[in-house]
């Protein structure tokens, strides 16, 4: 695949090293001439191209071959940069995927199909999401949206008293918008069928639409459970 | 005569969707722009067509206009985000489309493309 990254800092960086291992091509777009001539000049990551260029302006950013590539990456320090870089990889060169780095997550709102989004990544959320995961038992955690935010994967470590400790999936009746997708115990990964039966302790991981979460926080946690933080 | 007969009884036998192709291809051709089934996507293209729909749909809860246009060799759909309408572009209306095209979902779909009323 070929692989735009618009913002050659630190993430830039790490993101094209990896995608260069995974066999991809790759052009990292860094508006400080400086800093690509510091790049290249240790030659890191190896295998990456560099352009010096601003990704905000369409004759500069077509010249990182943008209208060939699969994928753009927008992951600068800055929001309004990254939307628009997102906004002209969408409108001006029809980009397959265009993926988004959320800086703020006060911003998070405005990363979507109308600035030619197609996904966004907020680090604080994902470390906040991760924290509460490994704090929280008894309440759902949400780990990741997809769909622009209609659907949802959602964790939940059952406590001891859980309703639904002891039930198997059947009888559990959850509602329609939602699936079990996984279970972990003890390590283990347990696909879910519907006569597997839910213990105090397990994680599961619902596939569930906005909707439905509250009937799936009291089927398997309780009424009196509490939902947490968006990711 | 023979002559005669034989574009009559080609008009008659044609379905009304080879007729409105080809009054739309008559239509059209003075524009001297490509046709719409052959034009390449992820490339400034020009695009010119008969307005034949126009809808507001909501895109991530914002509306957007999206006008569908044939130029009787296939239809395109111009997407205008965070408009509900766009003055002078009603069906029936002659227009030029100027942006870059992808396909999705079997549609060409050009995003937010300056354009051009012609009549």
């Amino acid at each position: 695949m070929r692989v735009v990254i618009a913002g050659g800092g630190n993430v830039g960086t790490f993101i094209a090293e990896d995608l260069v291992k995974a066999g991809h091509d790759v052009v990292i777009v860094e508006v400080d001439a400086d800093r690509v001539a510091e790049a290249l000049a240790a030659g890191e990551p190896a295998g990456v191209q560099w352009i010096a260029a601003d990704g905000c302006e369409v004759s500069e950013f077509a010249r990182a071959g943008v209208d060939k590539a699969d994928v753009v990456a927008a992951v600068t320090g800055d929001d309004e940069d990254n939307l628009v870089i997102s906004l002209l990889a969408k409108q001006e060169f029809a980009v397959p995927r265009v993926v988004a780095r959320v800086n703020n997550p006060k911003n998070e709102w405005m990363f979507n199909e109308m600035w030619g989004v197609d996904v966004s990544v907020s680090t604080p959320h994902l470390l906040t999401a991760l924290v509460e995961e490994a704090v929280s038992v008894g309440s759902l955690v949400r780990l990741l949206s997809f769909e622009g935010g209609r659907a949802r994967l959602s964790e939940a470590t059952l406590a001891p008293d859980s309703p639904a400790n002891g039930k198997d999936l059947a009888e559990l009746g959850l509602p329609r918008d939602s699936t079990v997708v996984a279970i972990i115990r003890d390590d283990h990964v347990i696909v879910p069928r519907g006569d597997t039966v839910l213990r105090g302790g397990d994680e599961v991981l619902v596939l569930t639409t906005p909707d439905a979460e509250d009937d799936v926080v009291a089927t398997l946690l309780g009424a009196r459970a509490t939902r947490t933080t968006e990711s | 005569m023979v002559g005669v007969l034989k574009n009559l009884r080609r008009k008659l036998s044609q379905s009304l969707e080879d007729i409105e192709d080809e009054r739309l291809t008559g239509r059209l051709a003075d524009l001297g722009v490509q046709p719409i089934a052959e034009a390449p996507t992820r490339t400034p293209i020009l695009l010119a067509g008969e307005v034949q729909g126009l809808q507001v749909v909501p895109r991530a809860g914002s509306p957007s206009l999206e006008v569908t246009f044939s130029d009787g060799s296939g239809r395109a759909v111009a997407v205008f985000t965070g408009r509900k309408r766009l003055g002078g572009v009603d069906c029936g209306r002659r227009i030029v489309v100027d942006g870059v095209g992808r396909t999705e979902r079997g549609r060409m779909v050009v995003l937010n493309p300056a354009y051009t009323i012609v009549e």
